[in-house]
């Protein structure tokens, strides 16, 4: 039996603390293994029964869906996208946002961008991030955007899920794709598309303060000036 | 065609969507239906911020499209229809490969009903007695104590690293026994 990889624990550790688990790209003979945990997680709370925040988030979400239901044109909106939209702050606090410190992401959401040979690089000043601002970044080996809200700082990928494309910041801090018209929220979440299938989030990257810059961990290049990214 | 998809609104073009009938009709659907899908997704998932977000996006999918003349058995299996979709594309996502046990599930989905806390519990317990006591004592720390691997590995007087090859170990073993095939 061959040893277990770390993403493979990390997978298992998300389990056993009841949190979303990382994405990666499992052996297939470790899938049998990660259902098991799940079984088992799932099998753990005696009583399942929905949040009643997120009950009421999401039927205020359905009623806006049908009323404005467009033929060709998917809104999805997931957990994250409720909570803020329906601005639950005391369930936003068991997703990571503590008050109003700035938290950042290590330990408190799972990067989805988490390169094996990472730096961390300075993208934008801590103080010309206010709540709300969207900021582009542009690194060697990255492109995303940060943005604040609540306290929380967040970055995401600057490209498209769907085949690529550079997305764009437009004037209502929605992240547009110009090939194919997709949404995203500065939190990466989709918005809307008119795709036949499901367009995934937009991964996110962890990050960091130090010395009142804010930093995002990104891939190591072996050509490149990692310590002036180009802000734009 | 699916027998859910005969409920789609578009099939014929004489049917109403949700989307031109009152509120009260998709909040009736929703709110008869919104808690087993949740828990069926839970038992999918096993996490509760992943089995909003699929309980959100089968919701989202499929009330604009839903004929809300249809019978309780036809919206039923067009939201259990469109939850196998939404978890199978889940697994994917997540772990890069199409995953062939959930998917065979989730292929003949039970009725919503069917996912019972209770039943899922004695199933666990009975597949974990058939264990060895290293492998059931790891996976009970674990998951039902929800101890992390460094007091697990105190509790059971061995180090971390072994902890993990054991824990690694039992969850293989408790594969084989069936536990995961229903995940």
């Amino acid at each position: 039996m061959r040893r277990q990889s770390k993403q493979v624990d990390n997978f298992i550790d998300a389990m056993v603390r009841g949190m979303r688990p990382p994405r990666f790209r499992a052996r297939r003979e470790d899938v049998d293994v990660l259902c098991a945990a799940v079984e088992l997680a799932a099998s753990r709370h005696g009583n399942v029964v929905p949040d009643p925040s997120f009950l009421h988030g999401l039927e205020q979400a359905c009623r806006k869906a049908v009323s404005q239901s467009r033929p060709g044109v998917r809104h999805i909106v997931t957990r994250r996208h409720l909570l803020e939209t329906a601005g639950l702050a005391v369930a936003a606090g068991a997703l990571g946002a503590v008050g109003d410190r700035l938290v950042t992401s290590p330990g408190q959401m799972q990067p989805d961008l988490a390169p094996e040979n990472g730096t961390w690089v300075a993208v934008a000043r801590l103080d010309e991030l206010t709540p709300g601002r969207v900021v582009r970044f542009v690194t060697p080996s990255v492109t995303g955007f940060i943005h604040q809200q609540s306290g929380q700082i967040t970055a995401v990928s600057g490209v498209c899920t769907h085949q690529g494309c550079l997305l764009e910041l437009d004037g209502g801090n929605t992240l547009q794709c110009p090939c194919h018209r997709a949404a995203f929220s500065p939190a990466g979440l989709v918005i809307s598309h008119e795709l036949d299938f499901n367009l995934p989030p937009l991964p996110k990257l962890a990050t960091r303060i130090r010395n009142g810059n804010v930093e995002v961990l990104v891939a190591k290049t072996v050509i490149g000036d990692q310590s002036s990214p180009k802000e734009t | 065609m699916s027998r859910g998809d005969s409920v789609m609104a578009g099939s014929s073009s004489s049917e109403r969507t949700a989307a031109e009938t009152n509120d009260l009709d998709w909040e009736t659907i929703y709110r008869e239906h919104v808690g087993a899908i949740y828990r069926l997704m839970y038992a999918k998932v096993g996490n509760q911020p992943d089995a909003e977000d699929l309980t959100s996006e089968v919701f989202m999918l499929a009330l604009p499209h839903l004929r809300v003349a249809a019978s309780a058995a036809q919206v039923h299996q067009y939201l259990v229809v469109t939850a196998r979709s939404a978890i199978a594309n889940h697994w994917r996502r997540r772990f890069g490969v199409a995953v062939t046990a959930l998917e065979e599930d989730v292929a003949q989905p039970p009725r919503l009903e069917v996912v019972d806390d209770s039943d899922k519990e004695m199933r666990v317990a009975t597949l974990l007695a058939q264990l060895p006591e290293n492998y059931r004592a790891v996976l009970k720390l674990r998951f039902l104590e929800r101890c992390s691997i460094r007091e697990t590995a105190a509790a059971m007087s061995i180090s971390e690293s072994n902890a993990k090859v054991v824990q690694y170990r039992a969850l293989r073993r408790a594969a084989e026994l069936g536990v995961g095939s229903r995940a």
